[in-house]
């Protein structure tokens, strides 16, 4: 798998013994070697080649190393590939051999079925660098295939008409992970990636990087080394959200109570809780106000079809009566919820706002992600129909005010004590089943520990947003170590060059930069992406033939 | 992909001068020498139609761009590129008729002549612009339509 490395005996430290006097005799016992994990010598931010050769641990080498193996990686890789490098300089490890594992995993936990449709454009293509096809024309191929020629025509229109004339286009979740899977054999991924549980990296005093990582999976049973140590020249880090973010009351609730059924995160998983309100009915509340609510709220209504006595009390801070601005434009807002096709306006992807982001300075950074972010949801027909339909038959309710405690009555339901402000202050009890967190993902670099590691021991700058800072080409700038680079790209460099950071095409973006960077440093193998490798490489992928 | 001016600017001028150039060379062939529709001995004028076509597109971008920021997501929809391609039309056409347009003389039959070399026009560089410009220049994309860009 894995290049003999040429370079590894390049030790540019003398051994602690002059080659011309004889060793001398040991006067003490020899020292023990250092079995702790990760190993001593990773106190410091820089190792020597000959204290890494000390360890006796396993080692590998590549010139491209990935760590988290997930689509940011995949993306990353696939760009390498593209621009030609082989599969055997290039490894990904992680602890999901698909690539899009952990992400379906909170897509499901998140009421996204296989046949649901992600938030996501047509043209945001992980399997394809260059977003053409996108997924909508391929779509209408199929269907246009199968003879269904009304749905390919009504595709056409949306794709067509979007996001002004018709509902935005969007693709299904498991033609995106076939079409990844398809690209995943194109470009060798079984090859590259690893299993691995990366515990630390730290610089090597000959300008690479070296990578500790576990390979022991909970639950199996094992065989061979426990740790492991991989050497890189160009490395990559994409780790995604690092934990689930909790509304403070109701993390304080399960700290206190240890009750993790009745309070629970949308992105965990908590199919008991429609199992148990489909069986015996039950009020839930929901926090939240983004996506994530929509779609809870969307399989609530459907659990409704199978038991009506299921009701859903919405709790919301505060109510919205106009959308956020910029410039000249405002965003719309029906029903509480403001709306908008992505989680970020679609000119911050490939337009003027992408652009304008790059050249601000962190805090006008801060400033503008203000200004356009904030907590969204897709206007969805079916989703106004639930929300109107609800509001109108009882069963769904908004209340407006800040949680002031939850607390669990001797009869198992959760009782919430709200505190209302403004003309209508007041204190009001709410008496729920469930309550539901639909507030997101934890996005601070400080929660990873593997980043919270780097940043102390590399003393890594943080941008505003209290992630880690990149140059423009997604370079972490504390991190270079002479002609060895180390790039990030995900939701841990919110806040930087780009808004959409966790989006595919963000991810596919900062992929290309980052690549296009090393090509113009004359990293190896790396070939320019110009206009004839574009077209031979593109009609590769057209043909599924490897890059 | 959502535009920027300047990337309005290089796409349109990119694809009239590639695209547009073969598909007007045609029919200056088959209006011409080949004389489909009766012989237009002045059908060189669809280059000179050609080149109003990106003059005035210059000054349209601008207003583009301008409409653009009243849009929230300040992205430019396919269903609106493909509409202004035809209000476009209609005034070159207007200005064509007119004799407005400096050297070009409006004759006999130049309405479906127009008709066929705009259509065409208007509908293979759209065509370009939503699909094939992104696998030649794979930047193209990320910079609001800038064909001379980097990533």
């Amino acid at each position: 798998m894995n290049q003999p490395n040429p370079h590894f005996n390049r030790v540019n430290q003398p051994p602690p013994w002059q080659p011309s006097l004889q060793a001398p005799a040991p006067q003490f016992a020899p020292a023990q070697r250092d079995t702790s994990w990760p190993p001593r010598c990773f106190d410091k931010p820089v190792i020597s080649i000959y204290e890494i050769q000390q360890l006796n641990l396993p080692v590998s080498y590549t010139e491209y190393a990935t760590v988290g193996a997930g689509l940011g990686s995949f993306s990353w890789v696939d760009a390498l590939r593209v621009s030609g490098v082989g599969t055997a300089n290039i490894v990904a490890i992680g602890m999901d051999a698909r690539p899009y594992g952990h992400y379906n995993n909170l897509a499901h936990n998140s009421q996204i079925p296989d046949w649901e449709r992600l938030r996501s454009n047509s043209e945001s293509t992980p399997d394809n660098l260059w977003g053409w096809p996108g997924y909508a024309l391929r779509e209408i191929w199929t269907e246009f295939k199968q003879g269904h020629l009304g749905k390919a025509t009504r595709l056409w229109w949306q794709i067509f008409g979007e996001p002004t004339l018709t509902d935005t286009y969007t693709p299904r979740i498991s033609d995106v992970f076939r079409a990844v899977d398809r690209e995943a054999i194109r470009i060798g991924w079984g090859q590259i990636y690893r299993y691995g549980r990366v515990r630390a990296i730290r610089k090597t005093a000959d300008g690479r990087y070296v990578i500790a990582y576990s390979t022991r999976r909970p639950g199996q049973n094992n065989t061979g080394p426990a740790h492991s140590l991989h050497l890189t020249h160009y490395l990559h880090i994409a780790v995604g959200y690092p934990a689930l973010q909790f509304l403070p009351d109701l993390q304080k609730y399960r700290e206190q109570t240890g009750d993790f059924k009745s309070v629970v995160n949308a992105y965990e998983n908590h199919d008991h809780l429609y199992e148990h309100l489909r069986r015996h009915g039950g009020l839930v509340m929901v926090r939240g106000r983004g996506i994530v609510a929509s779609r809870i709220l969307q399989r609530l209504s459907e659990e409704r079809q199978h038991n009506p006595n299921i009701g859903i009390i919405h709790l919301m801070r505060s109510p919205v009566s106009q959308g956020h601005r910029y410039g000249k434009a405002r965003r719309p807002v029906a029903n509480q919820f403001e709306f908008q096709p992505f989680n970020w306006p679609r000119s911050c992807w490939t337009g003027p706002y992408r652009k304008l982001l790059e050249k601000s300075s962190p805090e006008e950074r801060k400033k503008l992600l203000s200004q356009w972010g904030g907590t969204t949801t897709a206007r969805r027909q079916d989703w106004l129909e639930i929300t109107r339909r609800g509001l109108a038959e009882g069963w769904y309710q908004i209340v407006f005010g800040e949680v002031d405690n939850v607390e669990r009555l001797p009869e198992g339901r959760l009782q919430t004590r709200i505190v209302t402000k403004g003309q209508v202050a007041a204190q009001l009890t709410c008496t729920a089943e469930f309550i539901i967190d639909a507030t997101g993902l934890e996005g601070k670099a400080g929660s990873n520990p593997l980043l919270a590691d780097l940043i102390d021991k590399f003393a890594l700058a943080l941008n505003p947003m209290g992630r880690i800072q990149v140059e423009n080409d997604f370079e972490v700038p504390g991190m270079r170590n002479g002609t060895g680079r180390m790039y990030a790209s995900g939701s841990m460099t919110l806040g930087g060059p780009l808004a959409a950071v966790d989006s595919f095409l963000g991810l596919q973006y900062a992929a290309l930069r980052s690549v296009q960077a090393l090509q113009e440093a004359g990293a190896f193998e790396l070939k320019k992406l110009g206009v004839g490798r574009s077209i031979s490489q593109w009609l590769k992928w057209a043909r599924k033939v490897q890059p | 992909m959502t535009p920027t001016l300047i990337g309005r600017w290089q796409s349109r001028t990119v694809l009239l001068w590639t695209v547009g150039l073969v598909i007007t060379l045609f029919y200056m062939l088959i209006f011409g020498p080949v004389g489909i529709g009766g012989q237009a001995p002045d059908a060189s004028k669809l280059l000179l139609i050609l080149f109003y076509v990106n003059l005035l597109g210059i000054g349209w971008d601008a207003l583009y761009i301008y409409l653009q920021g009243f849009r929230w997501e300040g992205d430019w929809p396919l269903a609106f590129q493909f509409g202004v391609g035809l209000v476009e039309g209609a005034v070159v056409y207007l200005l064509f008729q007119l004799n407005w347009l400096p050297g070009v003389r409006f004759g006999d039959g130049d309405f479906w002549r127009f008709f066929f070399h705009y259509g065409t026009v208007w509908f293979w560089t759209n065509w370009c612009l939503f699909g094939p410009l992104r696998v030649v220049f794979p930047g193209w994309r990320f910079n609001g339509g800038e064909v001379i860009s980097k990533i």
